[in-house]
């Protein structure tokens, strides 16, 4: 049935478009919602919003632009054609991104005329990034995304599965990045569970991953586990670790900490991200 | 064999694929056994596991309360402190003029943090005498 609405709606543009497009937005703002409304709870979220660094911010949110047209490219609102297309629905997700987050920081209370512009926009702005990310995911998950998965999956080369496993390690490490556990957990544990830790990560991102694809979607080709390891598990791992990094440095729990430190809240985010990027690999 | 021949087949593509992916690969294996290698390091070498909780006055501001001092928190030793407090104290010839204390939630080790105190008198008249007088571990 979604592939018959699929066709019809390519072949025949028409009414059905304006109500394709509506439902579109509607599921942009549920996957918003639902992607990122743990982070509107958490109070380390809303006092990013007025003590974040603002070129940090400003950085985030510049970062953001073509990580969204990228992603729009390969699950966006509908299917696109041209770099166009996934610009205006990068810019479609960003709007609905931050209307999402205005609406819902303002139901909640967590916005007050006595807060200083600076600090209102500062708490919207940081929780638009995860909101708009999730808008763009949540209108392909939700919605009827068999063509799409299926047109996806032939076109999708080496570096857009790292792309993914890159969007899926941002994801889950911009959802626990923020708190203040990340940085409590690092105290707490020796550089010994740090290593143990990064062992834990790069089974379980390897297990994830190859214990799934057997029933998933995009099997490894003939290369063989060694390769799939090397190729995919350490890579990924990489790419989860680098963002762990980013999102450390971007709030600010890089902020006069020793190396040691950083490498170690680095592993403890990087447990989280790692999961996200295997996970991303097969959802996505 | 067979392989050899598709590759050849469909042409450059392919093969810049097989590339990138090695240097991707290879780049990022490195990434990893240098920071599973600078945790091992640290591991072997961290001595001390206690913490040293030190300060620094940094600069001294008028402002409307009173006079603000800029101090500098570092932790020496190799292990985190949680809830360090710091106490200073306004001196003139042995005698305590003023007191006033900071609190850290956390110190971790080799990590320094900024922390302000505010004094009524002004600390530059005085001598400060600026101590780490609890912690806590985390």
């Amino acid at each position: 049935m979604n592939t018959e609405q699929g066709q019809m709606e390519s072949e025949q543009p028409g009414d059905d478009s304006v109500v394709e497009t509506l439902t579109g937005l509607g599921r942009g703002f549920g996957g918003a919602l639902l992607f990122a409304l743990p982070l509107f709870m958490t109070m380390e979220m809303w006092w990013l919003g007025f003590y974040m660094d603002r070129s940090r911010l400003l950085l985030l949110l510049l970062l953001n632009i073509p990580l969204l047209i990228v992603l729009s490219h390969h699950a966006g609102f509908e299917k696109t054609k041209c770099w166009w297309d996934d610009l205006r629905d990068a810019g479609i997700a960003f709007g609905i991104g931050l209307t999402t987050c205005g609406a819902i920081l303002a139901v909640l209370g967590l916005l007050d005329p006595a807060m200083t512009a600076d600090e209102i926009i500062g708490k919207i702005a940081v929780q638009t990034v995860p909101a708009s990310i999730g808008a763009l995911l949540g209108s392909s998950q939700l919605g009827t995304d068999s063509v799409d998965a299926e047109e996806l999956s032939e076109t999708q080369t080496y570096l857009s599965q790292l792309f993914l496993m890159c969007i899926g390690a941002l994801f889950l490490g911009l959802n626990v990045a923020p708190t203040e556990e990340m940085v409590l957990i690092s105290y707490k544990m020796t550089e010994w569970h740090a290593v143990a830790l990064i062992a834990l990560s790069i089974i379980v991102m390897h297990g994830f991953t190859y214990a799934l694809e057997f029933s998933g979607t995009a099997p490894m080709p003939e290369r063989g586990r060694w390769a799939a390891f090397f190729f995919f598990t350490v890579v990924g791992y990489a790419i989860a670790i680098c963002v762990s990094l980013y999102v450390l440095w971007t709030f600010g729990r890089t902020q006069d900490a020793s190396w040691t430190q950083i490498m170690i809240t680095a592993t403890v985010l990087g447990f989280p991200a790692a999961v996200g990027a295997a996970a991303a690999r097969l959802i996505l | 064999m067979k392989q050899a021949e598709q590759s050849e087949r469909s042409g450059e593509s392919k093969l810049r694929g097989t590339t990138l992916e090695w240097i991707v690969a290879a780049v990022s294996a490195a990434i990893v056994a240098a920071m599973i290698g600078f945790v091992l390091f640290q591991a072997f070498q961290k001595a001390d596991t206690y913490a040293d909780p030190v300060a620094v006055v940094k600069s001294v501001t008028p402002v409307s309360d009173g006079y603000r001092v800029e101090i500098s928190a570092r932790n020496r030793g190799g292990a985190t402190a949680a809830n360090v407090k710091f106490r200073a104290g306004l001196q003139s010839g042995g005698r305590n003029i003023e007191t006033a204390e900071v609190t850290f939630s956390y110190l971790p080790s080799h990590s320094r943090r900024q922390g302000v105190l505010i004094f009524a008198n002004d600390p530059r008249a005085y001598s400060i005498a600026l101590q780490a007088v609890s912690y806590t571990a985390p």
